[in-house]
C-alpha cells in the first residue's frame, strides 16, 4: 500500500503531470480531487477524456471512466466484483482508487496506445435485431470494414516506426554527440587550465612563439640569400656586358670620338647613380616595412580556441579593410574591377574567409600587375629622361649659339616644358612608391588570411575528428530534415486517423439516430417477417405439390393426348367400317330385293343360268360331234387331198402343153397338125371326185 | 315446360356420328348455334346420335340444315344405344337450293335417351346440320 | 395435334364385259398385285375400299376413301345394276381399245346410269382406255377416246391392266375431284348459315 502510494507520487510528479505533490499531500486528497487526477490521467491516455469533472454528473463520470477502464482491460482487485469497483469509485474510496492509479501509471505507454485503439476498434454494441435493418447491417459491415482498414494502417505505422531508425532516436544520438563535444570541450578547457597553472607558462609560451618566429625568419634569410645570390650573379654579367662595352669603346676610341664616348659612360654613371639613389632605398624601405609588419604579425596571440577567436575578429576587421581597400583602389585605379564579396558577417565561417582570401588575392594580382606596368612606364620614361639630357648636354652649347643666333623664346620655352614634364615625372614617380607600399600590404594580408584560413579549417576539421563525427554538420542537417518529414507524416496519419475517428463517430451517430427510427418498423418488419416465412412455407409447400401434380398432370396428359390420338384413329376407321358395311348391306339388300322377286315368280337368274347352260351343252354336244367326224376321216381326206393335188398338177400342165401347142399353129397358120391324138384322159381321177363329193354330202 | 333438350347447356351430348371434320365436329349440331354446322364427309347414309342427359319425353324435332335429302328419326330408350325404334320413317326434304332448310318434326319419344338421325340421301354430296332441337321434358 | 380429313366417295366403275373392269379395279386396290390370270365374270357387283392420299395446299392431311362399286357388264344383271348405282358420287368408263362396240356401247353405259343418278351432278367422271398394250390391234384411237370424255366433261386415261400403267390416274383424278368439290362445298355451306 505505501509502495502503492509513493510510486504513484513519483510518477505524478514526473512529466507529463509535474503535480509537484507530497506523500502527505497526496494522501489528503479529498475523494473528489482524487476523482480528478484519475480523470487527468485518463486525460492523457486518451483526448477523448479531458473533460472538466464538474462539467458532468458523477454517474456520467463514473460511467465515462468504467467503460474506459474496461476498455484498457483493467480489472478490479480480486475479490471486488465491478458493481463494488464502480460504488467505490463513486464515493471516490482511496482503496479502490490507490490500486487503480497505480497500475494506470506503471503502464502509461501500453495503455496509451490501447486506449488510442480501443477508441477505434471497440464494437459498437447493438441489439441483434438492429442488424435486420438493412441500412444498419449496412453501416456495422462499413464499420467493421472501417476497422480493418484502421489495423491494417496502425500495423503498418507500428512496423514503420520499428523498422528505421526513429527521429527520437536519432534525436537522442545528436544530444549524445553534443554532450560529447561538451565534454570534449571541456576537457581542453581543462587542459588549457592546467597547463596555465604551470608557472613558467608564459615564458615557456613566449619561447615557442619566438622560436617558430625564429625558424620562419631563418627560412626567409635563406630565401634571401639565394636572391642576393642571383643578384650578384645578375651584376657580374652585366659587369662583363660593361668590359665588354668599354672594350668596344676603347676600341672606338682608338678609332676617334674618345670625348661622346666618355659623355655616354658619365650619362650612364649618372642614370646608375639615381638609380642607386632613389630605388634602392625606396626598396630597401620596402622590405623594412614588411619586415616590420611581420614582426607584429608574429608578436599576435598564440594558437587555440582564444586564438581562433581573435583570427576571427582580426579576420573581420581585415575583411573590412580590405573592403575600404577595394573601394579606394576602384576610386584609384578605376579598372580594378570590385569583387562580388558583399557584406558578408564576420562569423560566415571557413567558407567566407577562404572566398575573403580569394578575393584579396584575385586583387593583389590586379594590384601587381598595374604595378609592373607602371614600373615598366617609369622605367621607359627614365630611359627618355636620360637621352633627352644627354642630348640636352650635347645640344647645349650649339643650343646657345643656336639660340643667340635665332630666338632666345624657344629655348625658354623647352625650359619650360622640360620643367613641367619633370614635375610630372617626379609626381608620377611618387604615385608609384606609393602604389608599391599599398601593394605589399595587400600581400601580407592575404598571406596572413590564407594562414588564418588554414588554421580555423584545421581546428573545425580537428574539433570534428575530436568528436568522431566527421560530417557532423552534413548528418545533423539531414536528421533535422528527416525528423520534419517525420513529424510532418506524423500529422497527416493522425489526421488519417481523426478523420476516421470522426467517420466512425458520425456513424454510431447516424445508427443511434436510426436505431430509434427504425425500432418500431422493426418491429413491424419482425412480424411481417414472421408472416412472411409461413406464407413462404406455405408457399413452398403449394408449389412443390402444385409441381407434382403439374407434373402427373402432364404425364396424363399426354396419354390421354396419345389415347385421343388412337381412339380418333379409331372412330376414323369405325366410321370407314361404318361405310364399308354400309356399302356391302346395300349390296345385300339389293341381292335380296332380288331374291324376293324371284320369289314372287319374276325369273330366277338360277333357271336363266340352267337354260344357258343347257344351250351351251348342245352346242358343245354338236361340236364335238362334228371334231370326232373330223378326227376319223382325217387320214383319208388327207390322202384324199394329196391325190387332187397331183391331178391339179397333171391338168394344169396338160392346159399349158396345149397352150403353147395353139400359139404355135398360129404362127404355122395354115399348117397344123391336128392334136387330138395325143389327149390324155384320166377316168380313174373323175370318179374318184364324185366319190368325194359324195362323202361330203353324207 | 318445354326445354331444348338437345343442347349442351342441358347436357345433351352428340356422341356418335359417321362423319368426323375437325373443323366441324357433332357438337356443332347441338350447341345452339346456327352459324356453327356439323358436316357429313362424303357417302350416305350419315347417322348422327344425340345422347340425353337423363330419359326424356320428346314432342318435336326441330331441323336447321343445308343440302339433306331424305332424313329418317330413331329412338332409343336404353341407357346402352342398343336397338332403335322408328319415330319419323325416312321423309325426303325439299331442296333449299344450297339455303338453309328447317323443319319441325312432331314425333313421339315418350321415354328416350337417345335419338338417331340418319341422313340417306342429300341434295349434294355434302350435307350440314346446322342446329337440332329436341323439345321436351326430363322424365322424373 | 391435327387429324387428317377423312373423305369419302362411291365410285361406279362400267363398261361392257370382257373390257377389264375388274381388272383395273383390283389393280388398283392390291396396287398391282392381283391381276387376275384368268378371267372370272363378275356376278353382280365386285365392291372394295381403298384410301387415297390427297396433296393439299396447306400442311393438313387428307384422304379420300373411295368405295368402289364394280358392277357386272353382263346383260343378265342390268336388271339389278342400277340398284348398285344409287348414292354414286363418281364414274368410271371403261372401254377396250381393241373392241370398238364397247367403246360405242359407252353412251349406252351413261344413259343408263343417268337414269339412276344424273351425270352432271357428280363429282367426277373418267373414261379409260384400257389395254393400252394391245395397240396394234387398237380399233378406237386415242382421239376418238378423248373427244368422247370431253363431250362430257370428263376426264380421259389409257390404262393396261395387265401391265398396270395408267391405273392409278384415274382414281387419283377421282380423289383429287372429291377433295376439290369437298372444300367448295364447305364455302358454299359457311355461306348459307352466316
Amino acid at each position: 500500500m505505501a509502495t502503492e502510494i509513493h510510486v504513484i507520487v513519483e510518477r505524478l510528479n514526473d512529466a507529463p503531470f509535474n503535480l509537484k505533490l507530497t506523500l502527505a499531500s497526496f494522501d489528503e486528497k479529498s475523494p473528489f480531487e482524487l476523482l480528478e487526477i484519475v480523470n487527468l490521467i485518463m486525460g492523457t491516455l486518451s483526448d477523448a477524456h479531458r473533460i472538466d469533472l464538474r462539467d458532468e454528473t458523477p454517474e456520467r463520470t463514473i460511467n465515462r471512466m468504467m467503460d474506459f477502464l474496461r476498455q484498457l482491460n483493467f480489472k478490479p482487485a480480486t475479490g471486488a466484483d465491478a458493481l463494488q469497483f464502480q460504488t467505490a469509485l463513486l464515493q471516490g474510496d482511496p482503496r479502490a482508487i490507490h490500486p487503480m492509479l497505480a497500475w494506470m501509471l506503471v503502464r502509461m505507454p501500453e495503455l496509451k496506445k490501447r486506449a488510442y485503439l480501443a477508441r477505434f476498434l471497440t464494437p459498437v454494441e447493438m441489439p441483434e435485431h438492429m442488424f435486420a435493418d438493412e441500412e444498419v447491417a449496412e453501416l456495422a459491415g462499413h464499420l467493421r470494414e472501417l476497422q480493418e482498414q484502421f489495423k491494417a494502417a496502425h500495423k503498418a505505422v507500428e512496423k514503420a516506426g520499428s523498422a528505421i531508425i526513429s527521429p527520437l532516436e536519432i534525436k537522442k544520438a545528436i544530444v549524445q554527440m553534443e554532450e560529447d563535444r561538451e565534454q570534449l570541450l571541456a576537457k581542453i578547457e581543462a587542459l588549457d587550465n592546467r597547463l596555465r597553472s604551470i608557472d613558467s607558462f608564459t615564458d615557456m609560451l613566449d619561447a615557442i612563439s619566438t622560436l617558430r618566429q625564429e625558424q620562419d625568419e631563418g627560412g626567409r634569410l635563406v630565401q634571401r640569400v639565394a636572391e642576393q645570390r642571383a643578384q650578384l650573379a645578375h651584376a657580374a654579367q652585366s659587369a662583363k656586358a660593361l668590359q665588354a662595352a668599354v672594350r668596344d669603346a676603347n676600341a672606338q676610341d682608338l678609332r676617334g670620338g674618345g670625348e661622346a664616348l666618355l659623355r655616354a659612360i658619365m650619362g650612364e654613371v649618372e642614370a646608375q647613380r639615381a638609380l642607386f639613389e632613389r630605388e634602392l632605398p625606396a626598396n630597401i624601405d620596402d622590405a623594412r616595412q614588411r619586415l616590420a609588419e611581420l614582426e607584429g604579425a608574429l608578436a599576435d596571440g598564440p594558437v587555440g580556441e582564444e586564438a581562433l577567436r581573435e583570427a576571427r575578429a582580426n579576420l573581420a576587421g581585415l575583411q573590412a579593410k580590405a573592403r575600404q581597400l577595394e573601394l579606394a583602389q576602384a576610386a584609384m585605379g578605376g579598372d580594378g574591377g570590385p569583387g562580388p564579396g558583399g557584406a558578408s558577417s564576420a562569423d560566415d565561417g571557413l567558407a567566407m574567409f577562404r572566398q575573403q582570401a580569394a578575393l584579396i588575392s584575385r586583387k593583389h594580382e590586379a594590384v601587381r600587375m598595374r604595378l609592373d606596368a607602371s614600373a615598366a612606364e617609369r622605367d621607359s620614361l627614365e630611359r627618355e629622361l636620360m637621352a633627352k639630357m644627354a642630348a640636352l648636354e650635347e645640344i647645349a652649347p650649339q643650343a646657345r649659339s643656336a639660340a643667340l643666333s635665332t630666338k632666345n623664346d624657344d629655348f625658354k620655352k623647352y625650359a619650360a616644358n622640360l620643367r613641367g614634364k619633370t614635375a610630372q615625372y617626379k609626381k608620377c614617380k611618387a604615385a608609384l612608391a606609393e602604389l608599391r607600399a599599398e601593394y605589399g600590404l595587400l600581400h601580407r594580408t592575404e598571406q596572413l588570411l590564407h594562414v588564418q584560413a588554414r588554421a580555423v579549417g584545421a581546428k573545425l576539421s580537428a574539433v570534428e575528428s575530436a568528436h568522431g563525427i566527421v560530417g557532423y554538420t552534413d548528418v545533423q542537417a539531414g536528421l533535422e530534415k528527416a525528423s520534419e518529414a517525420k513529424a510532418a507524416a506524423d500529422e497527416s496519419k493522425g489526421q488519417t486517423l481523426e478523420e476516421i475517428a470522426v467517420v466512425v463517430e458520425e456513424i454510431n451517430a447516424q445508427i443511434r439516430a436510426q436505431k430509434g427510427k427504425l425500432a418500431p418498423q422493426i418491429k413491424e418488419l419482425r412480424a411481417l417477417r414472421a408472416q412472411y416465412q409461413e406464407l413462404e412455407a406455405e408457399y413452398i409447400d403449394k408449389k412443390s405439390s402444385y409441381e407434382n401434380t403439374a407434373v402427373g398432370l402432364d404425364a396424363e396428359l399426354s396419354k390421354l393426348q396419345e389415347e385421343v390420338g388412337a381412339y380418333e384413329e379409331d372412330i376414323a376407321k369405325e366410321e370407314s367400317r361404318y361405310h364399308y358395311l354400309n356399302s356391302l348391306s346395300q349390296i345385300l339388300d339389293v341381292s335380296a330385293s332380288r331374291a324376293r322377286s324371284e320369289a314372287a315368280g319374276s325369273t330366277r337368274i338360277g333357271d336363266a343360268y340352267a337354260a344357258r347352260m343347257r344351250a351351251q351343252e348342245e352346242q358343245t354336244k354338236d361340236l364335238r360331234a362334228q371334231q370326232r367326224l373330223v378326227k376319223e376321216n382325217h387320214d383319208r381326206n388327207a390322202g384324199q387331198i394329196h391325190l387332187y393335188k397331183d391331178l391339179h398338177r397333171l391338168l394344169k400342165c396338160k392346159v399349158d402343153c396345149q397352150r403353147r401347142e395353139l400359139e404355135a399353129r398360129d404362127n404355122h397358120a395354115l399348117l397344123g397338125a391336128v392334136s387330138g391324138a395325143n389327149v390324155f384322159t384320166m377316168p380313174d381321177a373323175a370318179n374318184r371326185y364324185v366319190d368325194i363329193d359324195g362323202v361330203e354330202h353324207s | 315446360m318445354s326445354d331444348n333438350l338437345a343442347s349442351a347447356e342441358n347436357g345433351g351430348q352428340a356422341l356418335i356420328a359417321t362423319s368426323w371434320d375437325q373443323a366441324h365436329p357433332p357438337e356443332h349440331a347441338i350447341d345452339g348455334d346456327d352459324a356453327t354446322f356439323w358436316v357429313t364427309t362424303g357417302m350416305f347414309p350419315q347417322e348422327l346420335v344425340v345422347t340425353l342427359p337423363a330419359s326424356s319425353a320428346v314432342a318435336r324435332v326441330m331441323l336447321r340444315s343445308v343440302g339433306i335429302r331424305r332424313i329418317s328419326i330413331h329412338a332409343c330408350p336404353t341407357e346402352q344405344p342398343g336397338a332403335y325404334d322408328t319415330v319419323l320413317p325416312e321423309t325426303e326434304i325439299a331442296d333449299g337450293a344450297g339455303s338453309r332448310q328447317s323443319e319441325v318434326f312432331t314425333v313421339k319419344m315418350e321415354a328416350v335417351r337417345h335419338v338417331k338421325l340418319v341422313i340417306h340421301a342429300g341434295w349434294d354430296h355434302f350435307v350440314a346440320v346446322n342446329d337440332i332441337r329436341l323439345d321436351g321434358r326430363k322424365l322424373d | 395435334m391435327v387429324s387428317a380429313l377423312k373423305l369419302r366417295s362411291k365410285v361406279v366403275v362400267l363398261g361392257d364385259s370382257g373390257v377389264g373392269k375388274s381388272a383395273v379395279t383390283q389393280m388398283f386396290h392390291s396396287n398391282g398385285q392381283k391381276f387376275p390370270k384368268n378371267y372370272l365374270m363378275t356376278i353382280g357387283v365386285d365392291f372394295c375400299m381403298k384410301p387415297v392420299p390427297v396433296q393439299v395446299a396447306d400442311e393438313s392431311r387428307a384422304t379420300v376413301e373411295l368405295f368402289v362399286f364394280d358392277t357386272a357388264g353382263q346383260d343378265l344383271f342390268a336388271e339389278m345394276a342400277p340398284h348398285y348405282w344409287e348414292g354414286s358420287a363418281s364414274l368410271i368408263l371403261v372401254y377396250d381399245i381393241t373392241r370398238a362396240e364397247s367403246f360405242h356401247n359407252l353412251a349406252e353405259w351413261l344413259e343408263r346410269i343417268s337414269r339412276v343418278v344424273p351425270v352432271e351432278s357428280m363429282v367426277s367422271g373418267c373414261v379409260v382406255a384400257n389395254k393400252a398394250d394391245l395397240r396394234e390391234r387398237a380399233e378406237i384411237s386415242r382421239e376418238a377416246g378423248e373427244a368422247f370424255a370431253q363431250r362430257y366433261g370428263f376426264a380421259f386415261f389409257e390404262a393396261s391392266a395387265l401391265e398396270h400403267s395408267g391405273i392409278d390416274a384415274p382414281f387419283a383424278h377421282v380423289a383429287a375431284a372429291t377433295h376439290a368439290r369437298y372444300t367448295d362445298s364447305l364455302a358454299k355451306l359457311t355461306a348459307a348459315v352466316s
